[in-house]
């Protein structure tokens, strides 16, 4: 799969003058490397001043690296901005939008910035022949019922609650079909249905349109539910880096299994003897650490002449997996 | 690409409801000035005398021989040798100019240039009239006609106007930013400079409007209230230069002053706004810079001062307002450098800056 976004060893020092000469540095984002992928969601998640934001504004352009390359399907950004900017849409911090235009005519002005090739499908070739105010209205309106915000459509964006404001922003980010979305804290504000119809939005998203998906976020259940891959940093450098499924997984490839099981003292001996692996016992649970898939264990188990009930992989959270990493709960 | 860029600015940038607002307080002061002007008038009308004291020439009007001409060009001579012995002795000094002072050199040689016009044209017993200061609509002449009317109340709304080009400038990128609008706008495909560019392109066309509807209402105004006495008018230019030109040359004054000095205050705004992200600042420091103008007088240096070098209309007076040292085409090349400088500085402040 190609990589819609490649960051290199990416730098951020902010310098701030103390008076007399004296100057102190503050390295913001130090090193950070990293892709995504067509049709792949990657959650960024961090302590509060990690340098999440620092990192999409400089992918983004809006803030210059003091080191370090971004490109954007193959264009760099610090060369070539305005060509890489064709390719992504985004909301940074907040969906601030025009707040004396109404959402209609928000998305309507937004969208005349796009050149229109932007607009066309190359599955359809009819689309190149229309005029580009015709496909910008049929753009605009799409985008606004994907996200569920058409029938809101001609009130003033002041009058919007945050959940809306956080619709019509994801909306303005898929005016241009890009290839690659950024979006920081999506599900601020919104209620539970609304959260839920964001998530399947963009696995669609992701799913269909191949798009690659970068969203910051510190509601990590959320991360969890949606993204396919995560990424954590700390103090500026990116401390982990892991696919969703395989977060119960450590670096050996180990995960905890539980088993439900007639005679757990018995059988802790047998895998002991058996793997060389040792057995917690807490009531009639057994709890195992190795990286044997639960079918082979439930054969061995049964062949063992003991009564299998239940076997599972040990749930893990990403909370657990990102308090561990960052060292926040200590 | 640019047109998307510009036509969204414009719209973005003009407000109906301040514009409304404006508009309702000039047709508000319009018509408290109008009247209040024509009231003047008829009173001055009455005692024209006390009017041309106000002048530092007695009339606006000369009609002479060919001797008076003659002998009063010899008495200005040697006024003018004393005056520049004066200031030869004393020094040429810049440092007297608290204000918009006359300089009396540049009155005398102004009046040396009319005479002498009058004598190499052999413009002899004939009535000839020049360009003069107007006030409440009355010109030195003690009547009230259209164009010094129109001149006048141009004048007076100058300040609205300079608001107005405050309000708008400041906002262009300071509101942005604070409404963090700048972000979204950013990750569109279009390059920096071509913002700016846009933006200022769209705050010279909206100050550029609102100057004409003041400017087109009062004209008509004056125009349909008074009469025009058709007049040829002689003007000095830079206190060195004697031309002719129709009774309503000094509109086009006008429209230098006034769309001058409205785009200037636009400019000022809009630099400081984006240089200091503060729209609060861009509204004030243009004034600063306009009420330090005395201090910086003090020291001498009036002449170099931003908000001095951008009154061309001074220039095609009898000396009237130059300050001392001034001349146009010191004025021309300094204004260029300044504004140039301070468009060129928001271009680059901008496109240097990490959006916050």
């Amino acid at each position: 799969m190609p990589a819609v976004l490649e960051v290199k060893h990416l730098k951020k020092t902010y310098v701030s003058r103390k008076g007399a000469g004296r100057t102190s540095e503050l390295v913001a984002v130090d090193g950070v490397s990293f892709e995504i992928n067509e049709g792949e969601i990657l959650g960024f998640i961090g302590p509060n001043g990690a340098g999440k934001t620092t990192t999409i504004k400089m992918i983004t352009g809006l803030a210059k690296p003091t080191e370090g390359e971004i490109s954007i399907c193959g264009h760099s950004v610090a060369k070539d901005r305005v060509r890489a900017m064709r390719y992504v849409g985004g909301v940074i911090e907040t969906p601030d939008m025009y707040p004396d235009m109404t959402g209609l005519a928000n998305l309507k002005y937004l969208v005349t910035l796009h050149p229109k090739d932007t607009m066309i499908d190359p599955q359809d070739a009819t689309l190149a022949a229309k005029p580009k105010k015709e496909l910008d209205a049929q753009r605009v309106e799409d985008v606004l019922r994907m996200v569920g915000l058409w029938e809101r459509r001609n009130d003033l964006v002041r009058k919007y609650s945050l959940g809306m404001k956080q619709r019509l922003g994801i909306a303005q980010a898929l005016l241009s079909k890009p290839k690659l979305l950024i979006l920081d804290e999506p599900a601020n504000g919104l209620d539970p249905a609304g959260i839920k119809y964001i998530r399947d939005l963009l696995r669609n998203l992701a799913g269909v349109y191949k798009m690659g998906i970068l969203v910051s976020s510190h509601q990590l259940n959320e991360i969890q539910l949606m993204c396919d891959r995560v990424l954590i940093i700390n103090n500026g450098k990116i401390i982990s880096q892991k696919r969703i499924d395989e977060l119960s997984k450590d670096e050996t490839g180990a995960s905890n299994i539980v088993i439900k099981i007639d005679k757990p003292a018995e059988a802790a001996a047998y895998v002991k003897q058996k793997f060389n692996v040792n057995a917690q016992i807490s009531g009639s649970d057994l709890r195992i650490r190795t990286a044997m898939d639960t079918g082979t264990l439930t054969k061995e188990l049964v062949l063992g002449g003991f009564n299998v009930y239940g076997i599972a992989t040990e749930e893990v959270r990403l909370e657990d997996v990102f308090i561990d990493a960052t060292g926040e709960g200590k | 690409m640019f047109k998307q860029l510009y036509f969204g600015e414009l719209k973005k940038m003009f407000s109906l409801k301040t514009a409304l607002i404006f508009f309702a307080i000039f047709v508000f002061g319009f018509i408290i000035v109008g009247l209040s002007f024509r009231a003047i008038g008829n009173l001055v009308e009455i005692d024209t005398v006390g009017m041309q004291d106000l002048s530092p020439m007695q009339s606006n009007r000369i009609n002479v021989s060919e001797e008076e001409t003659q002998s009063r060009l010899s008495v200005l001579r040697t006024e003018l040798d004393r005056a520049e012995a004066e200031k030869a002795e004393e020094g040429y000094s810049y440092y007297l100019s608290l204000l918009n002072s006359m300089d009396e050199i540049y009155y005398l040689k102004s009046q040396i240039e009319i005479y002498e016009y009058i004598a190499d044209n052999e413009l002899y017993h004939t009535d000839l009239y020049f360009y003069d200061t107007v006030l409440y609509g009355v010109s030195s002449l003690g009547e009230q006609t259209a164009t010094p009317f129109a001149v006048t109340m141009l004048g007076v709304f100058a300040f609205l106007l300079s608001i107005y080009a405050l309000i708008i400038g400041s906002g262009a990128y300071a509101t942005e930013m604070r409404n963090g609008t700048l972000k979204i706008l950013l990750l569109h495909p279009i390059s920096r400079n071509q913002l700016t560019l846009a933006k200022l392109l769209a705050m010279l066309t909206i100050l550029t409007g609102a100057f004409l509807v003041i400017f087109i209402c009062t004209v008509c105004y004056s125009y349909l209230a008074y009469h025009d006495p058709g007049y040829t008018m002689l003007f000095v230019f830079n206190a060195q230069s004697v031309f002719q030109a129709g009774y309503a040359f000094p509109l086009l004054l006008s429209v230098m002053s006034l769309l001058v000095n409205t785009l200037a205050y636009g400019i000022m705004a809009f630099f400081f706004g984006t240089l200091t992200r503060k729209r609060v600042l861009g509204f004030v420091l243009p004034y600063a810079l306009d009420f330090a103008a005395p201090l910086v007088g003090m020291a001498g240096l009036s002449r170099f001062w931003i908000t001095n070098v951008i009154a061309f209309e001074s220039f095609f007076g009898v000396g009237m307002g130059l300050n001392t040292g001034s001349n146009f085409f010191l004025s021309l090349p300094l204004a260029i450098v300044y504004f140039g400088a301070m468009i060129a500085l928001s271009f680059v402040v901008f496109h240097q800056r990490d959006v916050a």
